[in-house]
């Protein structure tokens, strides 16, 4: 018989079958027994079968694409396809009948009011479809699912609002995503070529390459040639960058822009007819709607110095050297492995762990696709592990993570499926356990030998504490192990990355407990990029100078002669 | 009423039937027999509570007309599962609350795949060759989706209860 906790992983994967309709009899009389038997078990799977009647029944009655614009597979609204639904509806219609009297109806007797409602909601129904064709149409223009569109390239003794997500510098952007300063400022380099400044305390919101809405707070916008036509929405204006610099302040009840290069057209945010206002540069103009005056417009002076500090920052060389680029890389494939349960794959739990549980280590494996990088005449100048670190799941005060490099016999790791531990992929005992034979670790199980399982230099250490916000980056920068350079590091890399290893040093406790730290793998399931990020700030290889080419010229002239000289000696010899 | 716990009870049945066309079959004839016995419920008590054992004793007759079907259903398995889903009655309301909410959070194209698979109730064969990927990558989707949101809903009750 089994135990607690083997009872919880067996309810989860029969759960996994039944909810995709491919639980077997023999399966269904076993998750019966365990529901029956077992308390815990009991409860997961009410919670578990409660959310996925959620999904089937409740939520479909509103379609996800009507309240989030998702367009991507249109498709009709469930109640009008789903027969079985549509009784739900029917009853929907007499609860609100009900409501509207105050009694309760019964639409047998009262078959004219019935029809009415049945009508209107009927109508309803065709709002719903039309609204939801609409919104797939208009979806059609919006940003694709995965698209990154700005990074944050700078940041400056940055605080960010209570429950908003921290984006240290060179996080990557999607559309959609909020950046929420309580102070400090951050640059943020849009793709498009658009750079802007913003301080705190601000709202933004990246719509699109080429667009934002300021909420509130101060922005400075530099918008190069290929950017022209950048937009910054406010609450009272819509302004068009027409090749220039400017900078607005959105404020409670007014949107100021000052114009500094070039010009812009600002137009009403609340009227799609308004044909605009253009702003010059020099010229500083209010924008404000009250409800004595209505929409207003007011010229001001003109005030650089509330921009001196974003200037500064806009001023900076960007914030690497002009030929230097900052390439993200999110993890192609990670996974945890426990001694203690070292038959099991964790590939899909939404964490990686490192410490121990149990009194056994729990080391955790990142790897990354790096296929053409660098190219030719590139430098790697950093390399930095970024991961985010997972609040759930952990133990104990926090621990020191090392980082090495696998072996590349170890490279052929797969990272699995497994969520309540499976045999899908890499355990503790092997590199996948969905195979056969057996395909054990080269060195010892879990990669716990240094030099054998894993190349002995150390790459980075750190040591995190529990203490840290759930969600927080946390940096480790990579050394070049035994790689004479980064270049050479991430060019081998490029051919086939065997892994980074996260353990803890030799000689850590193992306590009986969980005492572990946690970031977010791969399987991180939020919208914000949380999966492990390799960040290299990659430069292109110095173009020797025309004076040292022509010293070269001169010194290869002479070695050719030197070595003339030798041969004619020998020859002579 | 009806309309405010029909969600509810549609969770109840499923975690008794385990099979959602079983499902939606009973609640459809629960929902009638609701609107025919009425009469019979006495205002100031729970119509959930009411409803519910209206839905078990269809339950009940359910089982009687498959008693020939391979898939049993053992008698301790429903009283157990009846009993604790009145217990966790409140809960689980709470619970499907927070989850509207977690779904928000998720990425686009995890909405989409919930979408696809439980509002369209498309295959999960059917969702693997529509996104040109297999059907293990599906599964194994929709398994880390139901895990994520499952710890959400954890996480978002214990913040709101301060813990």
């Amino acid at each position: 018989m089994n135990g607690p906790s083997e009872n919880i992983r067996e309810i989860q994967q029969l759960l996994a079958a039944l909810d995709v309709g491919e639980l077997t009899a023999p399966q269904d009389a076993r998750l019966q027994q365990i529901v029956a038997e077992d308390e815990d078990a009991r409860r997961l799977y009410l919670e578990m079968m409660f959310l996925i009647g959620h999904l089937r029944y409740t939520h479909s009655q509103e379609p996800l694409a009507l309240r989030e614009g998702n367009a991507s597979i249109p498709a009709l609204p469930s109640l009008l396809v789903q027969p079985a639904l549509s009784l739900g509806f029917l009853h929907s219609a007499l609860g609100f009948l009900s409501a509207t009297t105050g009694m309760a109806v019964d639409w047998r007797r009262h078959p004219v009011r019935f029809v009415a409602v049945a009508t209107v909601l009927t109508g309803v129904a065709w709002a719903i479809l039309f609204a939801f064709v609409l919104t797939g149409r208009q979806d059609g223009q919006r940003p694709s699912a995965d698209g990154v569109f700005a990074s944050i390239t700078t940041a400056k003794q940055v605080a960010w609002m209570e429950g908003a997500t921290h984006l240290p510098a060179g996080t990557a952007i999607r559309g959609g995503e909020y950046l929420e300063l309580a102070s400090g400022m951050i640059e943020v380099t849009c793709h498009s070529g658009a750079r802007v400044v913003l301080q705190g305390p601000a709202k933004l919101i990246i719509n699109a390459p080429g667009s934002m809405t300021l909420e509130s707070g101060r922005v400075l916008v530099r918008v190069s040639q290929q950017a022209r036509g950048f937009r910054v929405e406010t609450p009272s204006v819509d302004v068009v960058d027409l090749g220039t610099e400017f900078g607005i302040n959105v404020t409670e009840k007014e949107t100021e822009i000052q114009v500094f290069e070039g010009k812009v057209q600002a137009y009403r945010h609340d009227n799609a007819r308004d044909r605009g206002r253009l702003l010059v540069a020099g010229q500083a103009t209010v924008f404000g709607n009250s409800p004595q005056l209505g929409f207003y417009v007011k010229e001001k002076k003109m005030n650089r110095s509330i921009y001196l500090a974003l200037a500064a920052m806009l001023a900076l060389p960007a914030s690497q050297p002009a030929d230097a680029a900052l390439i993200t890389l999110s993890a192609s494939r990670d996974t945890t492995i426990l001694g203690i349960v070292p038959d099991n794959n964790y590939g899909g739990l939404d964490y990686l762990g490192v410490g121990s549980v149990a009194a056994a280590r729990n080391n955790s494996l990142i790897s990354f696709d790096l296929t053409g990088l660098p190219g030719t005449n590139m430098v790697v100048t950093s390399a930095t592990l970024r991961v985010f670190y997972h609040a759930a799941d952990t133990g104990g005060t926090g621990r020191t993570v090392e980082i090495y490099e696998a072996v590349s016999a170890n490279g052929g790791w797969v990272e699995g499926t497994g969520v309540a531990g499976d045999s899908s992929g890499a355990t503790w005992n092997e590199r996948d356990a969905s195979v056969v034979p057996l395909t054990p670790w080269t060195g010892a199980i879990g990669l716990e030998s240094v030099g054998t399982a894993y190349h002995s230099q150390l790459l980075s250490s750190q040591n995190v504490l529990n203490s840290t916000a759930d969600k927080t980056a946390v940096d480790f920068v990579l050394g070049s192990g035994q790689y004479s350079n980064l270049t050479e590091m991430t060019q081998s890399w490029s051919a086939g990355m065997s892994g980074l290893l996260l353990r803890l040093p030799d000689g850590a406790s193992l306590p009986a407990g969980i005492d572990r730290v946690a970031f977010f793998s791969t399987e991180d399931g939020v919208a914000e990029v949380l999966a492990p990020q390799l960040i290299l700030t990659v430069e292109e290889a110095p173009v020797p100078e025309p004076a040292t080419g022509a010293a070269l010229g001169i010194g290869g002239m002479m070695v050719l002669g030197f070595t003339r000289r030798r041969r004619r000696r020998r020859k002579a010899a | 009423m009806y309309e405010g716990c029909a969600g509810w009870l549609y969770g109840y049945l499923l975690s008794l039937l385990r099979r959602p066309l079983d499902a939606e079959e009973v609640l459809q004839e629960t929902a009638s027999l609701l609107w025919e016995k009425f009469d019979q419920f006495h205002p100031g008590t729970e119509f959930r509570a009411w409803a519910c054992r209206v839905a078990y004793f269809k339950v009940l007759k359910f089982r009687e007309s498959r008693a020939k079907s391979p898939l049993s259903f053992s008698d301790l398995f429903l009283e157990r599962v009846d009993q604790e889903a009145v217990v966790m009655a409140d809960k689980l309301d709470a619970r499907s609350a927070a989850l509207e909410e977690c779904i928000k959070k998720l990425p686009r194209d995890d909405r989409g795949l919930l979408r696809e698979h439980y509002d369209c109730e498309t295959t999960v064969t059917g969702v693997a060759t529509s996104r040109g990927c297999s059907v293990h990558v599906v599964y194994r989707a929709l398994a880390r989706i139901r895990d994520v949101l499952h710890r959400c809903i954890n996480r978002t009750l214990m913040e709101e209860s301060g813990g």
